[in-house]
Protein backbone atom coordinates (compact mmCIF):
# COMPACT_ATOMS: atom_id res chain seq x y z
CA UNK A 1 0.00 0.00 0.00
CA UNK A 2 2.57 2.25 -1.16
CA UNK A 3 -0.17 5.14 -1.82
CA UNK A 4 -1.77 5.08 1.67
CA UNK A 5 1.76 5.59 3.09
CA UNK A 6 2.25 8.70 1.06
CA UNK A 7 -1.23 10.10 1.35
CA UNK A 8 -1.71 9.60 5.26
CA UNK A 9 -3.10 13.22 5.64
CA UNK A 10 -6.38 14.45 5.28
CA UNK A 11 -6.54 14.68 1.09
CA UNK A 12 -7.20 18.42 -0.14
CA UNK A 13 -9.08 17.69 -3.13
CA UNK A 14 -11.95 15.97 -1.10
CA UNK A 15 -12.44 19.06 1.17
CA UNK A 16 -15.09 20.49 -1.13
CA UNK A 17 -17.17 19.00 -3.46
CA UNK A 18 -20.00 19.41 -6.04
CA UNK A 19 -22.42 17.70 -3.85
CA UNK A 20 -20.98 18.14 -0.60
CA UNK A 21 -20.12 14.62 -0.06
CA UNK A 22 -17.73 14.03 3.20
CA UNK A 23 -14.46 14.52 3.30
CA UNK A 24 -11.73 11.23 3.68
CA UNK A 25 -8.59 11.12 4.70
CA UNK A 26 -5.93 8.52 3.54
CA UNK A 27 -6.94 5.54 6.08
CA UNK A 28 -10.29 5.74 4.69
CA UNK A 29 -9.57 5.71 1.32
CA UNK A 30 -9.26 1.93 0.96
CA UNK A 31 -12.59 1.76 2.87
CA UNK A 32 -14.35 3.93 0.48
CA UNK A 33 -16.41 1.46 -1.14
CA UNK A 34 -17.76 0.32 2.42
CA UNK A 35 -17.54 3.65 3.76
CA UNK A 36 -20.04 4.99 0.71
CA UNK A 37 -22.66 2.52 1.00
CA UNK A 38 -22.79 2.86 5.04
CA UNK A 39 -23.42 6.56 4.22
CA UNK A 40 -26.38 5.34 1.98
CA UNK A 41 -25.35 7.83 -0.30
CA UNK A 42 -24.60 5.10 -3.17
CA UNK A 43 -27.43 2.39 -4.38
CA UNK A 44 -27.01 -1.52 -4.26
CA UNK A 45 -26.10 -0.59 -8.28
CA UNK A 46 -23.09 1.78 -7.34
CA UNK A 47 -22.01 -0.29 -4.64
CA UNK A 48 -21.64 -2.89 -6.89
CA UNK A 49 -19.59 -0.79 -8.66
CA UNK A 50 -17.12 -0.44 -6.38
CA UNK A 51 -16.99 -3.72 -5.05
CA UNK A 52 -14.11 -5.77 -5.22
CA UNK A 53 -15.05 -9.14 -6.83
CA UNK A 54 -11.82 -11.28 -7.72
CA UNK A 55 -11.14 -10.61 -11.55
CA UNK A 56 -8.16 -12.22 -13.75
CA UNK A 57 -5.53 -9.38 -14.43
CA UNK A 58 -5.85 -10.00 -17.83
CA UNK A 59 -9.82 -8.51 -17.97
CA UNK A 60 -8.90 -5.61 -16.16
CA UNK A 61 -9.10 -2.36 -18.08
CA UNK A 62 -5.65 -0.68 -18.41
CA UNK A 63 -5.90 2.99 -16.70
CA UNK A 64 -3.07 5.26 -17.02
CA UNK A 65 -3.05 8.23 -14.58
CA UNK A 66 -1.14 10.95 -16.05
CA UNK A 67 -0.57 14.05 -13.57
CA UNK A 68 2.65 16.04 -11.90
CA UNK A 69 1.30 16.29 -9.15
CA UNK A 70 1.80 12.98 -6.72
CA UNK A 71 -0.72 13.56 -4.34
CA UNK A 72 -3.44 13.47 -7.34
CA UNK A 73 -2.11 10.47 -8.85
CA UNK A 74 -1.82 8.47 -5.08
CA UNK A 75 -5.36 9.75 -4.72
CA UNK A 76 -6.74 8.52 -8.33
CA UNK A 77 -4.98 5.27 -7.67
CA UNK A 78 -6.45 4.94 -4.12
CA UNK A 79 -9.54 5.34 -5.98
CA UNK A 80 -9.13 3.14 -8.55
CA UNK A 81 -6.42 -0.13 -7.55
CA UNK A 82 -8.95 -2.39 -6.94
CA UNK A 83 -10.90 -2.18 -10.22
CA UNK A 84 -8.40 -1.14 -12.83
CA UNK A 85 -4.59 -2.13 -13.72
CA UNK A 86 -2.89 1.23 -13.03
CA UNK A 87 0.16 3.08 -14.01
CA UNK A 88 0.94 6.67 -13.00
CA UNK A 89 3.17 8.68 -15.27
CA UNK A 90 4.55 12.34 -14.39
CA UNK A 91 4.12 14.49 -17.86
CA UNK A 92 3.13 14.20 -21.54
CA UNK A 93 6.88 12.79 -22.38
CA UNK A 94 6.24 9.94 -19.85
CA UNK A 95 2.76 9.57 -21.09
CA UNK A 96 3.48 9.06 -24.44
CA UNK A 97 5.98 6.40 -23.71
CA UNK A 98 3.69 4.59 -22.15
CA UNK A 99 0.79 4.44 -24.15
CA UNK A 100 3.62 3.45 -27.12
CA UNK A 101 4.63 1.01 -24.70
CA UNK A 102 1.95 -0.42 -23.00
CA UNK A 103 -1.16 0.63 -24.75
CA UNK A 104 -3.63 1.83 -21.69
CA UNK A 105 -7.29 1.38 -22.37
CA UNK A 106 -8.40 4.87 -20.42
CA UNK A 107 -6.08 7.69 -19.82
CA UNK A 108 -7.08 10.41 -17.49
CA UNK A 109 -4.88 12.90 -18.23
CA UNK A 110 -3.86 16.46 -16.62
CA UNK A 111 -3.89 19.78 -18.98
CA UNK A 112 -1.39 21.28 -17.14
CA UNK A 113 1.99 19.50 -17.04
CA UNK A 114 5.93 20.38 -17.61
CA UNK A 115 7.86 19.92 -20.62
CA UNK A 116 4.55 18.60 -22.36
CA UNK A 117 1.01 19.35 -21.66
CA UNK A 118 -2.47 17.28 -22.11
CA UNK A 119 -3.68 18.54 -25.08
CA UNK A 120 -0.27 17.66 -26.91
CA UNK A 121 -0.82 14.36 -25.76
CA UNK A 122 -4.37 14.06 -27.15
CA UNK A 123 -2.82 15.72 -30.05
CA UNK A 124 -0.72 12.62 -30.23
CA UNK A 125 -2.60 10.53 -29.81
CA UNK A 126 -5.53 11.38 -32.06
CA UNK A 127 -3.10 12.46 -35.27
CA UNK A 128 0.45 10.50 -35.13
CA UNK A 129 -1.20 7.28 -33.71
CA UNK A 130 -4.26 7.87 -35.28
CA UNK A 131 -6.13 6.27 -32.17
CA UNK A 132 -9.55 6.70 -31.42
CA UNK A 133 -10.21 4.12 -29.23
CA UNK A 134 -8.05 5.36 -26.29
CA UNK A 135 -10.76 6.57 -23.65
CA UNK A 136 -9.07 10.16 -22.57
CA UNK A 137 -11.11 11.61 -19.58
CA UNK A 138 -9.47 15.02 -19.10
CA UNK A 139 -8.84 16.24 -15.65
CA UNK A 140 -7.97 19.94 -15.12
CA UNK A 141 -7.89 22.42 -12.42
CA UNK A 142 -9.20 24.97 -15.25
CA UNK A 143 -12.31 24.87 -15.92
CA UNK A 144 -12.85 27.45 -18.33
CA UNK A 145 -14.68 26.68 -21.70
CA UNK A 146 -12.35 27.56 -23.75
CA UNK A 147 -10.35 24.83 -22.84
CA UNK A 148 -12.81 22.07 -22.24
CA UNK A 149 -13.86 22.98 -25.77
CA UNK A 150 -10.64 22.59 -27.52
CA UNK A 151 -9.52 19.31 -25.66
CA UNK A 152 -13.00 17.99 -26.44
CA UNK A 153 -12.49 18.92 -29.97
CA UNK A 154 -8.69 17.55 -30.12
CA UNK A 155 -10.53 13.86 -29.38
CA UNK A 156 -10.94 13.61 -25.69
CA UNK A 157 -13.48 11.92 -24.40
CA UNK A 158 -14.84 13.12 -21.35
CA UNK A 159 -13.84 16.75 -19.05
CA UNK A 160 -13.83 16.79 -15.40
CA UNK A 161 -12.91 19.56 -13.17
CA UNK A 162 -10.43 19.30 -9.90
CA UNK A 163 -11.87 19.23 -7.06
CA UNK A 164 -13.30 16.51 -8.04
CA UNK A 165 -15.86 14.07 -6.30
CA UNK A 166 -14.36 10.83 -5.57
CA UNK A 167 -17.38 9.23 -6.71
CA UNK A 168 -18.31 11.10 -9.92
CA UNK A 169 -14.63 10.30 -11.18
CA UNK A 170 -15.50 6.20 -10.17
CA UNK A 171 -18.78 6.83 -12.34
CA UNK A 172 -16.72 8.37 -14.69
CA UNK A 173 -14.19 6.09 -14.96
CA UNK A 174 -16.90 3.21 -15.39
CA UNK A 175 -18.32 5.20 -17.86
CA UNK A 176 -14.90 4.42 -19.93
CA UNK A 177 -14.94 1.19 -18.86
CA UNK A 178 -18.02 0.34 -20.72
CA UNK A 179 -17.04 2.01 -23.87
CA UNK A 180 -13.39 -0.22 -23.49
CA UNK A 181 -15.09 -3.44 -22.87
CA UNK A 182 -17.61 -2.73 -25.71
CA UNK A 183 -14.97 -1.56 -28.09
CA UNK A 184 -13.09 -5.18 -26.95
CA UNK A 185 -16.08 -7.15 -27.77
CA UNK A 186 -16.61 -5.22 -30.63
CA UNK A 187 -13.19 -6.20 -31.71
CA UNK A 188 -13.22 -9.21 -30.49
CA UNK A 189 -16.28 -10.36 -32.55
CA UNK A 190 -14.65 -8.68 -35.86
CA UNK A 191 -11.86 -10.75 -35.57
CA UNK A 192 -13.75 -14.20 -35.05
CA UNK A 193 -15.61 -12.84 -38.20
CA UNK A 194 -12.11 -11.80 -39.93
CA UNK A 195 -10.87 -15.59 -39.40
CA UNK A 196 -13.74 -17.01 -40.65
CA UNK A 197 -14.35 -15.46 -43.11
CA UNK A 198 -10.78 -16.12 -44.00
CA UNK A 199 -11.25 -19.88 -44.29
CA UNK A 200 -14.18 -19.15 -46.60
CA UNK A 201 -11.39 -17.55 -49.04
CA UNK A 202 -8.70 -20.32 -48.48
CA UNK A 203 -11.40 -22.95 -49.39
CA UNK A 204 -12.58 -20.54 -52.04
CA UNK A 205 -8.98 -19.90 -53.45
CA UNK A 206 -8.51 -24.00 -53.52
CA UNK A 207 -11.20 -24.36 -55.54
CA UNK A 208 -9.92 -22.27 -58.48
CA UNK A 209 -8.12 -24.46 -60.78
CA UNK A 210 -3.93 -24.55 -60.92
CA UNK A 211 -2.98 -26.92 -62.98
CA UNK A 212 -2.49 -26.32 -66.83
CA UNK A 213 -4.98 -27.55 -69.20
CA UNK A 214 -4.28 -31.17 -70.50
CA UNK A 215 -4.53 -30.47 -74.09
CA UNK A 216 -1.02 -29.68 -75.65
CA UNK A 217 -1.91 -26.80 -77.88
CA UNK A 218 -3.94 -24.62 -74.78
CA UNK A 219 -1.94 -22.42 -72.16
CA UNK A 220 -3.73 -20.51 -69.83
CA UNK A 221 -2.97 -17.75 -67.46
CA UNK A 222 -5.16 -16.29 -64.68
CA UNK A 223 -5.72 -13.51 -62.51
CA UNK A 224 -7.68 -13.70 -59.37
CA UNK A 225 -7.57 -10.59 -57.03
CA UNK A 226 -10.45 -10.66 -54.52
CA UNK A 227 -11.67 -7.37 -53.47
CA UNK A 228 -11.68 -8.38 -49.83
CA UNK A 229 -10.94 -11.94 -48.48
CA UNK A 230 -13.98 -14.01 -50.13
CA UNK A 231 -14.86 -13.18 -53.30
CA UNK A 232 -18.05 -14.09 -55.45
CA UNK A 233 -15.78 -14.14 -59.01
CA UNK A 234 -15.01 -17.00 -60.10
CA UNK A 235 -13.55 -19.11 -63.31
CA UNK A 236 -12.34 -22.36 -63.97
CA UNK A 237 -11.41 -24.51 -66.95
CA UNK A 238 -11.43 -28.41 -67.36
CA UNK A 239 -11.03 -31.21 -70.11
CA UNK A 240 -14.14 -32.97 -71.29
CA UNK A 241 -14.50 -36.30 -72.49
CA UNK A 242 -14.32 -35.58 -76.07
CA UNK A 243 -10.62 -33.61 -74.99
CA UNK A 244 -11.58 -30.32 -75.58
CA UNK A 245 -12.07 -27.80 -72.88
CA UNK A 246 -14.75 -25.74 -71.05
CA UNK A 247 -14.13 -22.33 -69.82
CA UNK A 248 -16.57 -20.97 -67.08
CA UNK A 249 -16.07 -17.33 -65.97
CA UNK A 250 -18.83 -16.12 -63.69
CA UNK A 251 -19.62 -13.35 -61.32
CA UNK A 252 -22.29 -13.59 -58.42
CA UNK A 253 -23.77 -10.06 -57.70
CA UNK A 254 -21.66 -8.37 -54.89
CA UNK A 255 -19.17 -9.62 -53.11
CA UNK A 256 -18.23 -11.13 -49.68
CA UNK A 257 -18.78 -14.30 -47.92
CA UNK A 258 -22.70 -14.72 -49.41
CA UNK A 259 -21.15 -13.78 -52.75
CA UNK A 260 -18.58 -16.39 -51.43
CA UNK A 261 -21.25 -19.14 -50.83
CA UNK A 262 -23.02 -18.66 -54.05
CA UNK A 263 -20.37 -18.98 -55.60
CA UNK A 264 -19.57 -22.57 -54.30
CA UNK A 265 -22.87 -23.60 -55.52
CA UNK A 266 -22.57 -22.33 -58.96
CA UNK A 267 -19.46 -24.54 -59.24
CA UNK A 268 -20.58 -27.39 -58.37
CA UNK A 269 -22.97 -27.64 -60.05
CA UNK A 270 -20.90 -26.79 -63.69
CA UNK A 271 -18.55 -29.38 -62.31
CA UNK A 272 -20.81 -31.94 -60.63
CA UNK A 273 -24.14 -31.48 -62.03
CA UNK A 274 -25.32 -34.18 -65.18
CA UNK A 275 -23.16 -35.98 -67.43
CA UNK A 276 -19.65 -35.48 -68.64
CA UNK A 277 -21.26 -34.76 -71.81
CA UNK A 278 -23.96 -32.30 -70.86
CA UNK A 279 -24.77 -29.88 -73.62
CA UNK A 280 -23.86 -26.08 -72.00
CA UNK A 281 -27.54 -25.62 -72.72
CA UNK A 282 -29.04 -27.78 -70.10
CA UNK A 283 -26.28 -26.92 -67.65
CA UNK A 284 -27.19 -23.06 -67.94
CA UNK A 285 -30.51 -24.06 -67.85
CA UNK A 286 -30.14 -26.05 -64.55
CA UNK A 287 -28.07 -23.49 -62.94
CA UNK A 288 -30.86 -20.76 -63.91
CA UNK A 289 -33.36 -22.83 -62.36
CA UNK A 290 -31.30 -23.98 -58.97
CA UNK A 291 -30.59 -20.23 -58.35
CA UNK A 292 -33.78 -18.61 -59.31
CA UNK A 293 -35.24 -21.27 -56.60
CA UNK A 294 -32.65 -20.34 -53.78
CA UNK A 295 -31.16 -16.54 -54.54
CA UNK A 296 -33.75 -15.55 -56.72
CA UNK A 297 -36.30 -13.54 -53.86
CA UNK A 298 -32.84 -11.44 -52.85
CA UNK A 299 -32.41 -9.69 -55.74
CA UNK A 300 -28.81 -11.71 -56.13
CA UNK A 301 -27.78 -12.81 -59.76
CA UNK A 302 -25.09 -14.45 -61.57
CA UNK A 303 -23.23 -12.98 -64.65
CA UNK A 304 -21.61 -16.15 -66.09
CA UNK A 305 -19.47 -17.07 -69.51
CA UNK A 306 -19.45 -20.69 -70.44
CA UNK A 307 -17.36 -21.90 -73.60
CA UNK A 308 -16.57 -24.92 -74.87
CA UNK A 309 -13.02 -25.09 -76.76
CA UNK A 310 -13.31 -27.90 -79.13
CA UNK A 311 -10.41 -30.45 -79.24
CA UNK A 312 -8.93 -29.41 -82.67
CA UNK A 313 -9.25 -25.25 -81.11
CA UNK A 314 -11.22 -25.10 -84.41
CA UNK A 315 -14.48 -23.78 -82.52
CA UNK A 316 -15.86 -22.12 -79.30
CA UNK A 317 -19.29 -23.21 -78.31
CA UNK A 318 -20.48 -20.84 -76.00
CA UNK A 319 -23.12 -18.73 -73.78
CA UNK A 320 -22.72 -15.45 -72.41
CA UNK A 321 -25.98 -15.27 -69.64
CA UNK A 322 -25.33 -10.78 -68.98
CA UNK A 323 -21.65 -10.96 -68.51
CA UNK A 324 -19.16 -8.66 -69.54
CA UNK A 325 -18.25 -9.72 -73.33
CA UNK A 326 -15.79 -12.42 -73.93
CA UNK A 327 -12.71 -11.33 -76.29
CA UNK A 328 -11.22 -13.35 -79.48
CA UNK A 329 -7.47 -11.96 -80.63
CA UNK A 330 -6.70 -13.56 -83.88
CA UNK A 331 -3.75 -12.62 -86.07
CA UNK A 332 -2.93 -9.14 -84.60
CA UNK A 333 -6.65 -8.22 -85.94
CA UNK A 334 -8.73 -6.20 -83.44
CA UNK A 335 -10.51 -7.96 -81.42
CA UNK A 336 -13.97 -9.98 -82.06
CA UNK A 337 -16.20 -9.10 -78.52
CA UNK A 338 -18.60 -12.21 -77.23
CA UNK A 339 -21.80 -10.02 -75.82
CA UNK A 340 -23.94 -11.32 -73.91
CA UNK A 341 -26.51 -14.31 -75.33
CA UNK A 342 -28.69 -14.18 -72.50
CA UNK A 343 -29.68 -12.33 -69.41
CA UNK A 344 -27.84 -12.89 -66.03
CA UNK A 345 -28.85 -16.15 -64.08
CA UNK A 346 -31.73 -16.66 -61.05
CA UNK A 347 -33.62 -13.79 -61.93
CA UNK A 348 -36.36 -15.23 -63.68
CA UNK A 349 -37.32 -18.59 -65.70
CA UNK A 350 -35.37 -18.86 -69.27
CA UNK A 351 -33.66 -20.72 -71.96
CA UNK A 352 -30.59 -21.02 -72.84
CA UNK A 353 -28.95 -19.14 -76.03
CA UNK A 354 -25.90 -20.75 -77.53
CA UNK A 355 -23.43 -18.93 -79.71
CA UNK A 356 -20.52 -20.87 -81.99
CA UNK A 357 -17.15 -18.95 -83.32
CA UNK A 358 -14.67 -20.69 -85.73
CA UNK A 359 -11.05 -20.03 -84.34
CA UNK A 360 -8.23 -19.63 -86.54
CA UNK A 361 -5.09 -20.82 -85.27
CA UNK A 362 -3.01 -18.88 -82.67
CA UNK A 363 -6.04 -17.34 -81.04
CA UNK A 364 -6.13 -15.94 -77.81
CA UNK A 365 -9.38 -16.25 -75.91
CA UNK A 366 -9.77 -13.48 -73.19
CA UNK A 367 -12.57 -13.68 -70.68
CA UNK A 368 -13.43 -11.42 -67.32
CA UNK A 369 -15.55 -10.30 -64.43
CA UNK A 370 -16.75 -6.17 -64.22
CA UNK A 371 -13.84 -5.72 -61.21
CA UNK A 372 -11.93 -5.16 -64.20
CA UNK A 373 -12.71 -2.11 -65.96
CA UNK A 374 -15.31 -0.49 -62.68
CA UNK A 375 -12.85 1.21 -61.50
CA UNK A 376 -12.20 5.42 -61.48
CA UNK A 377 -9.49 6.78 -63.56
CA UNK A 378 -10.14 10.01 -61.33
CA UNK A 379 -13.23 10.61 -59.24
CA UNK A 380 -16.25 10.44 -61.10
CA UNK A 381 -14.56 9.01 -64.19
CA UNK A 382 -14.75 4.99 -64.66
CA UNK A 383 -12.36 3.36 -66.63
CA UNK A 384 -14.82 2.09 -68.18
CA UNK A 385 -15.62 -2.01 -70.47
CA UNK A 386 -15.00 0.11 -74.20
CA UNK A 387 -11.58 1.47 -73.03
CA UNK A 388 -10.35 -2.12 -71.02
CA UNK A 389 -11.29 -3.53 -73.86
CA UNK A 390 -8.87 -1.69 -76.37
CA UNK A 391 -6.37 -1.75 -73.81
CA UNK A 392 -6.26 -5.23 -73.06
CA UNK A 393 -6.02 -6.70 -76.35
CA UNK A 394 -3.08 -4.54 -76.91
CA UNK A 395 -1.74 -6.41 -73.46
CA UNK A 396 -2.80 -9.33 -73.93
CA UNK A 397 -1.82 -10.28 -77.33
CA UNK A 398 1.87 -9.23 -76.33
CA UNK A 399 3.84 -12.63 -76.80
CA UNK A 400 5.44 -12.12 -73.21
CA UNK A 401 2.01 -11.11 -71.67
CA UNK A 402 2.23 -11.55 -67.23
CA UNK A 403 -1.48 -10.98 -66.35
CA UNK A 404 -0.25 -9.80 -62.97
CA UNK A 405 1.07 -6.70 -64.62
CA UNK A 406 -2.09 -5.80 -66.45
CA UNK A 407 -3.30 -3.24 -64.37
CA UNK A 408 0.65 -1.73 -63.87
CA UNK A 409 -0.18 -1.57 -67.93
CA UNK A 410 -3.36 0.09 -67.63
CA UNK A 411 -1.48 2.53 -65.46
CA UNK A 412 -2.71 1.36 -62.05
CA UNK A 413 0.25 0.04 -60.52
CA UNK A 414 -1.80 -1.12 -57.17
CA UNK A 415 -4.05 -3.25 -57.78
CA UNK A 416 -7.26 -4.18 -57.08
CA UNK A 417 -7.77 -0.91 -58.75
CA UNK A 418 -11.63 -0.69 -57.58
CA UNK A 419 -13.83 -1.86 -54.60
CA UNK A 420 -15.34 -5.24 -56.65
CA UNK A 421 -13.17 -8.45 -57.14
CA UNK A 422 -11.25 -9.04 -60.47
CA UNK A 423 -10.62 -12.07 -62.59
CA UNK A 424 -9.42 -12.73 -66.21
CA UNK A 425 -8.43 -15.58 -67.67
CA UNK A 426 -5.86 -15.30 -71.09
CA UNK A 427 -6.18 -18.92 -73.01
CA UNK A 428 -3.29 -19.04 -75.99
CA UNK A 429 -4.68 -21.76 -78.31
CA UNK A 430 -1.38 -22.64 -80.26
CA UNK A 431 -1.32 -24.91 -83.34
CA UNK A 432 0.17 -28.23 -82.27
CA UNK A 433 1.23 -29.93 -85.50
CA UNK A 434 -1.27 -32.72 -86.44
CA UNK A 435 -0.51 -35.85 -88.37
CA UNK A 436 -1.52 -34.90 -92.35
CA UNK A 437 -4.77 -37.18 -91.75
CA UNK A 438 -5.92 -34.96 -88.66
CA UNK A 439 -5.45 -31.28 -91.04
CA UNK A 440 -8.60 -29.81 -90.83
CA UNK A 441 -10.74 -28.94 -94.19
CA UNK A 442 -10.71 -24.93 -93.35
CA UNK A 443 -14.17 -23.41 -92.15
CA UNK A 444 -15.75 -21.00 -94.67
CA UNK A 445 -17.62 -19.09 -92.03
CA UNK A 446 -15.94 -16.75 -89.55
CA UNK A 447 -18.63 -15.07 -87.81
CA UNK A 448 -20.34 -15.89 -84.73
CA UNK A 449 -23.29 -18.41 -84.85
CA UNK A 450 -25.97 -18.43 -83.05
CA UNK A 451 -27.60 -21.73 -82.09
CA UNK A 452 -30.86 -21.21 -80.09
CA UNK B 1 -22.64 9.65 -52.39
CA UNK B 2 -26.18 7.67 -53.22
CA UNK B 3 -29.14 8.65 -51.73
CA UNK B 4 -32.63 7.49 -51.64
CA UNK B 5 -35.53 9.56 -51.22
CA UNK B 6 -39.04 8.50 -50.91
CA UNK B 7 -41.94 10.56 -51.68
CA UNK B 8 -45.91 8.57 -51.49
CA UNK B 9 -47.90 10.10 -53.99
CA UNK B 10 -51.90 9.64 -53.79
CA UNK B 11 -52.03 6.07 -54.93
CA UNK B 12 -48.07 5.28 -55.72
CA UNK B 13 -44.85 6.08 -54.39
CA UNK B 14 -41.69 7.62 -55.72
CA UNK B 15 -38.39 6.19 -55.02
CA UNK B 16 -35.34 8.56 -56.57
CA UNK B 17 -32.11 7.11 -56.41
CA UNK B 18 -28.99 9.07 -56.91
CA UNK B 19 -25.20 8.99 -56.82
CA UNK B 20 -23.23 5.62 -57.13
CA UNK B 21 -25.62 2.50 -56.09
CA UNK B 22 -23.24 0.17 -54.73
CA UNK B 23 -22.77 -2.89 -52.77
CA UNK B 24 -22.09 -0.91 -49.68
CA UNK B 25 -24.84 0.76 -49.45
CA UNK B 26 -27.63 -2.03 -50.75
CA UNK B 27 -28.02 -3.85 -47.80
CA UNK B 28 -29.17 -1.03 -45.81
CA UNK B 29 -30.89 0.29 -49.02
CA UNK B 30 -32.87 -3.01 -49.29
CA UNK B 31 -33.84 -2.70 -45.89
CA UNK B 32 -35.59 1.01 -45.86
CA UNK B 33 -37.32 -0.20 -49.32
CA UNK B 34 -39.10 -3.17 -47.26
CA UNK B 35 -40.19 -1.03 -44.87
CA UNK B 36 -41.23 1.51 -47.27
CA UNK B 37 -42.88 -1.48 -49.42
CA UNK B 38 -44.66 -2.61 -46.41
CA UNK B 39 -46.38 0.64 -45.64
CA UNK B 40 -47.71 0.65 -49.25
CA UNK B 41 -50.49 -1.88 -48.53
CA UNK B 42 -52.13 -4.11 -51.56
CA UNK B 43 -51.45 -4.20 -55.21
CA UNK B 44 -48.53 -1.32 -54.48
CA UNK B 45 -47.30 0.98 -56.86
CA UNK B 46 -43.38 1.63 -57.23
CA UNK B 47 -42.15 4.28 -59.56
CA UNK B 48 -38.16 3.80 -59.26
CA UNK B 49 -36.78 7.53 -60.51
CA UNK B 50 -33.31 6.32 -62.11
CA UNK B 51 -32.56 9.90 -63.54
CA UNK B 52 -30.21 11.29 -61.12
CA UNK B 53 -28.07 7.63 -61.06
CA UNK B 54 -24.04 8.26 -62.06
CA UNK B 55 -23.17 4.25 -61.24
CA UNK B 56 -24.84 0.51 -60.75
CA UNK B 57 -22.75 -2.15 -60.12
CA UNK B 58 -24.28 -5.75 -59.71
CA UNK B 59 -25.22 -5.03 -56.38
CA UNK B 60 -26.99 -2.05 -57.59
CA UNK B 61 -28.42 -3.62 -60.15
CA UNK B 62 -29.37 -6.65 -57.79
CA UNK B 63 -31.33 -3.62 -55.58
CA UNK B 64 -33.61 -3.18 -58.53
CA UNK B 65 -34.70 -6.69 -59.24
CA UNK B 66 -35.18 -7.22 -55.19
CA UNK B 67 -37.78 -4.07 -55.43
CA UNK B 68 -39.19 -5.31 -58.69
CA UNK B 69 -39.54 -9.20 -57.12
CA UNK B 70 -41.12 -7.47 -53.66
CA UNK B 71 -43.97 -5.64 -55.79
CA UNK B 72 -44.51 -8.53 -57.41
CA UNK B 73 -44.79 -10.42 -54.49
CA UNK B 74 -47.37 -8.16 -53.20
CA UNK B 75 -49.32 -7.85 -56.92
CA UNK B 76 -48.08 -4.75 -57.80
CA UNK B 77 -46.20 -2.71 -60.41
CA UNK B 78 -43.19 -1.49 -60.62
CA UNK B 79 -41.75 0.95 -63.04
CA UNK B 80 -38.00 1.89 -63.68
CA UNK B 81 -38.76 6.08 -64.27
CA UNK B 82 -36.55 7.81 -66.93
CA UNK B 83 -33.59 5.67 -66.28
CA UNK B 84 -30.27 7.27 -67.90
CA UNK B 85 -27.70 6.76 -70.27
CA UNK B 86 -25.64 4.90 -67.64
CA UNK B 87 -28.25 2.63 -66.43
CA UNK B 88 -29.56 1.96 -69.58
CA UNK B 89 -26.02 0.70 -70.49
CA UNK B 90 -25.46 -1.10 -67.27
CA UNK B 91 -29.28 -3.07 -67.69
CA UNK B 92 -28.22 -3.78 -71.39
CA UNK B 93 -24.60 -5.38 -70.80
CA UNK B 94 -26.57 -7.93 -68.41
CA UNK B 95 -29.27 -8.19 -70.51
CA UNK B 96 -31.77 -6.81 -68.01
CA UNK B 97 -33.30 -3.73 -69.76
CA UNK B 98 -36.57 -5.62 -71.21
CA UNK B 99 -36.94 -7.68 -67.95
CA UNK B 100 -38.29 -4.05 -66.38
CA UNK B 101 -41.19 -2.18 -66.88
CA UNK B 102 -39.73 1.61 -68.20
CA UNK B 103 -41.40 4.55 -68.05
CA UNK B 104 -39.50 7.17 -70.41
CA UNK B 105 -41.82 10.19 -70.26
CA UNK B 106 -43.91 12.20 -67.92
CA UNK B 107 -47.64 12.11 -69.70
CA UNK B 108 -46.77 8.31 -69.59
CA UNK B 109 -45.99 7.88 -65.87
CA UNK B 110 -49.31 9.89 -65.01
CA UNK B 111 -51.45 7.57 -67.23
CA UNK B 112 -49.22 4.15 -66.09
CA UNK B 113 -50.63 5.68 -61.92
CA UNK B 114 -54.24 6.09 -62.99
CA UNK B 115 -54.60 3.04 -65.20
CA UNK B 116 -52.91 1.17 -62.63
CA UNK B 117 -54.93 2.00 -59.55
CA UNK B 118 -58.02 0.65 -61.54
CA UNK B 119 -59.77 -2.55 -59.92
Amino acid sequence: MLVLSRCHTSCPLLRSTKHGRGQYDASEICRLPEKLASEGNVTSQRFDMLENTPQDMDTLVRVMIVDDSSTVRHYLEAILQDKYRLVSRRDGIEALEEYRKNRPEICILDMNMPRLGGLEVIRHIRREDDDQDLFILVLTSEDSLEQKSEALHEGANDYLVKPFDALEMLARVRVAERQVRLNRSLRQAYATMYREIEEVARLQRRLLPTAPPHHPGITVQSLYLPSSQASGDYFDYFSLPDEGLRVVMADVSGHGAKAAFIMSMVRTMVRFSGSPTQSLSSLVELLNEQLHRFIGEEGDFVTLFIADINDDLSTLEYINAGHAPGMVLQNGSPPRTLPATMPALGIFPQKARLNTVDLEPDTILFFFTDGCYEWDVRPGTMFGLKRFIKHAARIIQQPDCNLDNLFAELGRPHSPPGSDDVSALRIHLQETIPSTDQIPEESPHRGPRNHT
Amino acid sequence: MAAMQHEPMANWTKLSLSGKITYELTQSLKTQAETIINQMGERPILVCDLREVTFLDSSGIGFLVFLNNKIRQRNGHYYLYQPNEVVHKTLDLVQLLDFFERIETESELISRTQVDTGP
